[in-house]
């Protein structure tokens, strides 16, 4: 009974290492160039607890009537550099309502106004995390 | 250990011809479905080159059915593209309506305070830079966009410790 425990076992083991190939990257930030880059799962499980990227949104009904929306990009590295950017542009909004929840983001933004000028997001399996668990 | 191994190596062979059978079972059932959506498909040509008092077959309806099912598709595929364009998130790369809003001097002296205030905090907590944009909302665009890019010059040459 041992012995077919730990054949189990073992299968089990050599299972868990085919698991698909992964692809780390982590939190950089040009601030003179206006870049950063980044896959959330390495940004999250990072041991610096400062480091983070995102891009979000925010949008506001107007009193008198219509809406405006505010898009944002942020990240810090591990070398304590920060990046943030804002956007009003339509299809830059529109990039960041297509982001995933795993993957890598990219923006870069012009460093005399802060203004977003290029988001990206690669939803691959490769930046999933080795195992989806609750924070 | 080598019996167990021998064991569980055939309980795996057994496995994977299991699984091509299933595998082959699939394929004949897409096999038929396409010759079905063949079929419907070409069921109203025909169906209008008849007359209503043809003589039943027993092809006629299983063609019907199957009109029926690929026009009912069609109805629900249009009605979910039509609900997609009417989304707001499907609409996302179409420009942001803004209204335009009058100039309020007191509106921009509120930012000007607020901005000046999260200049003095070490730490901006996220409600705090809400309660910013929420205030560079109600600006005119113009004044909107130059509250934002103060922001985001102060988030990042360090003058504003937070984010979002």
């Amino acid at each position: 009974m041992k012995k077919l425990a730990v054949t189990i076992a073992l299968s089990m083991i050599a299972g868990a290492a085919h698991a698909g190939m992964t692809q780390p990257a982590e939190v950089d930030v040009d601030a003179a160039g206006g870049f950063a880059g980044g896959d959330q799962v390495t940004a999250r499980y990072n041991v610096d607890p400062d480091v983070y990227i995102g891009c979000g949104m925010r949008r506001f009904a107007l009193a008198g009537g219509g809406f405006t929306a505010f898009g944002f990009c942020q990240a810090e590295d591990a070398d304590g550099d920060v990046a943030f950017c804002n956007t009003a542009n339509a299809d830059l909004l529109g990039a960041i309502e297509s982001s995933g929840d795993f993957g890598y983001i990219t923006f870069s933004w012009d460093v005399a106004t802060g203004e977003c000028t290029r988001i990206g997001f690669s939803n691959q399996s490769f930046y999933l995390p080795k195992k989806l668990d609750r924070n | 250990m080598l019996k167990i191994l021998a064991a569980l190596s055939i309980l795996q062979t057994l496995a994977i011809g299991f699984l091509a059978a299933r595998a082959a079972e699939i394929n004949d059932r897409l096999a038929l479905a396409e010759a079905a959506i063949s079929v419907a498909e070409a069921a109203p040509s025909r169906a209008a080159s008849q007359p209503a008092t043809a003589p039943a077959n027993a092809e006629i309806p299983v063609a019907a059915n199957a009109a029926l099912d690929a026009q009912m598709l069609r109805r629900l595929l249009r009605e979910e593209f039509a609900a997609l364009r009417l989304s707001p998130q499907a609409g996302a790369s179409a420009p942001a309506p803004t209204a335009a809003i009058p100039a309020d001097p007191q509106k921009t002296a509120a930012i000007r305070k607020d901005f000046n205030r999260l200049l003095t905090l070490p730490r901006v907590e996220t409600r705090d830079l809400d309660h910013f944009v929420e205030l560079a909302a109600q600006l005119p665009e113009a004044e909107r966009a130059r509250a934002l890019r103060d922001l985001s010059r102060a988030i990042n040459d360090g003058r504003i410790d937070g984010h979002f």
